[in-house]
């Protein structure tokens, strides 16, 4: 299903024209501090860090296609474990994504408001068989 | 982030290569403009600041990191000069880093043991950096000596100034390509460009960062200077002495005796010596040679070593000729001065009637004899006059030997 219009912020050409609609068809996850989930946790680095904007990646939200993705993530920046006390999970259903690092399954997604997306998401946590419900 | 932005104490960062990212890149290898090489952990947020370690580290540790034969955890543990750089970047303020001793680390900010990067041998270089700043259009080296253990922390001056030397001296012999007869000595302009800047002495290990005088035109365009490091590098690539020996053959005298001055003058160090060279395109080249391998080499060069001897034809004036002391001085078109000896048959025909007009323009065939002085283990050239014809309207003049 086509996506509405973009943001006016968003760069030219940005989501990329090969990110596609997820369509109810990618499970992934993230890392977030909240449960359940919250707006707080789910803030692309574009509206953070003003330096960023004109790059479309940063327009994006980081997610990851399995939990041994993000479990690596976390074996090689411990602080993230701190940082994410959670693994939240969610089928997506909205926006575009592209798996932008096939080998490392970091998936950038672009939505139109990043601020809703957190309902979406579940806590499932790395010790729960990753098939919470969302 | 903090990449892009200056940081007090480190300078400008340019990411190099991305291990980890989400919501932008939180474990990298980066480089200072000062030439440092780092390994970027992201160490977490504090409100709205963010916190990173960065840990120092030669190019060939990190080499070995990215393909996981270092433990990521090692990099911050066993930090090249055994500490690493915090850095918190906040909205407010000039970021600074501060060294905290690797025996400082908290538990939490250190990668579980068994963490380590499964990165390709293959190291790509990213456009960024070939499209980067003015620094990244120059050809970039950077020398380290490693000296044997028992003095792993001190190396003498003499060593260090003498490799450099020799390393100076043979990339303008490279430069000057197979043969550089038709200049007699390298141009003014190839002069420029092929010398080395000694950048910034990297903390932390005996490193230099050199830098070529001469710039890019274009991005990713190479330079002279990339062509004669090539060439070098080329040759401080071979695995072993044979191909070394063989390929000299084909680079001219004076570059030949030039690398092989320079070799020797790492085996007396007794270092194991690393060259990493990044072209003005972003590509990385990286070569190691063991003490014991320059020592090899060193001794099969030594045999081999014909000396460097060049013979130009040369178009100026002749000043002065002195047929009883068997001495000349010569100036040429582009006024390099060539003070030497006379050949002894050059000298027995000028004794016997062959004679030169005191100052005339003369086609003059001069050798050009490399020597390296022992005690200051400078270089330096002798001039044998072989032959001169004069060009003067007027030809040959009988009479006049004689200095002016």
């Amino acid at each position: 299903m086509p996506v509405r219009s973009w943001p006016d912020d968003f760069p030219p050409a940005c989501p990329p024209e090969d990110a596609t609609p997820p369509n109810g068809q990618v499970r992934a996850y993230r890392g977030v501090h909240n449960n359940p989930p919250s707006a707080t946790d789910f803030v692309p680095l574009a509206r953070s860090n003003p330096e960023k904007r004109g790059d479309c990646q940063a327009y994006g939200l980081s997610l990851f296609a399995s939990l041994e993705d993000i479990e690596r993530v976390r074996g090689r920046l411990r602080r993230t474990e701190t940082y994410w006390e959670h693994i939240a999970m969610a089928t997506l259903t909205e926006g575009v994504s592209k798996l932008t690092n096939i080998k490392r399954g970091h998936i950038t997604w672009w939505v139109l408001d990043p601020s809703q997306v957190h309902v979406s998401f579940a806590v499932v946590d790395s010790d729960e068989d990753g098939k919470g419900s969302s | 982030m903090i990449d892009g932005i200056e940081i007090s104490g480190l300078g400008r960062l340019t990411i190099y290569e991305v291990y980890e990212e989400f919501d932008g890149p939180r474990l990298f290898a980066c480089r200072s403009d000062g030439g440092r090489w780092f390994i970027a952990f992201w160490a977490g947020q504090i409100e709205a600041s963010a916190r990173w370690l960065l840990a120092p580290m030669t190019i060939q540790r990190w080499s070995k990191l990215r393909i996981g034969q270092i433990p990521l955890r090692k990099a911050l543990t066993e930090a090249d000069g055994g500490h690493v750089w915090e850095v918190v970047v906040s909205d407010a303020g000039v970021p600074s880093a501060t060294a905290v001793p690797v025996n400082e680390l908290e538990e939490e900010d250190l990668p579980t043991k068994d963490a380590a990067l499964d990165e390709s041998p293959v190291l790509v270089a990213p456009g960024s950096l070939a499209a980067g700043s003015v620094s990244s259009r120059r050809d970039e080296l950077i020398f380290s000596l490693d000296m044997p253990p028992e003095h792993p922390h001190a190396i003498e001056c003499e060593y260090l100034g003498s490799s450099l030397l020799r390393f100076q001296s043979a990339i303008r012999a490279f430069g000057a390509g197979p043969s550089s007869s038709a200049y007699g000595r390298l141009a003014r302009r190839a002069e420029r460009g092929f010398t080395l800047l000694a950048q910034v002495p990297l903390a932390g290990s005996f490193e230099v960062h050199l830098v070529s005088q001469e710039t890019s035109g274009l991005v990713n365009s190479p330079t002279p200077t990339s062509c004669a490091i090539d060439a070098f590098m080329k040759l401080w690539s071979f695995a072993t002495s044979d191909e070394v020996v063989a390929a000299l053959h084909g680079v001219g005298p004076k570059a030949a005796v030039r690398f092989s001055w320079f070799i020797e003058s790492l085996a007396k160090a007794k270092a194991n010596v690393t060259i990493q060279w990044l072209s003005t395109s972003g590509g990385l080249t990286m070569r190691a040679r063991s003490a014991l391998s320059l020592s090899d080499l060193s001794y099969v060069l030594a045999k081999e070593e014909k000396g460097a001897v060049e013979r130009y034809s040369l178009i100026g004036t002749m000043v002065g000729l002195d047929v009883k002391s068997s001495r000349f001085h010569f100036i040429d078109e582009k006024d390099h001065s060539y003070r030497g000896v006379i050949d002894v048959r050059l000298a027995q025909e000028a004794s016997t009637g062959k004679s030169v007009r005191i100052p005339s323009s003369v086609q003059a065939t001069i050798e050009e004899h490399l020597v390296l002085t022992m005690a200051t283990g400078e270089e330096s050239a002798d001039y044998v006059l072989i032959d001169v014809v004069t060009t003067d309207k007027e030809g040959a003049q009988p009479n006049s030997s004689g200095e002016r």
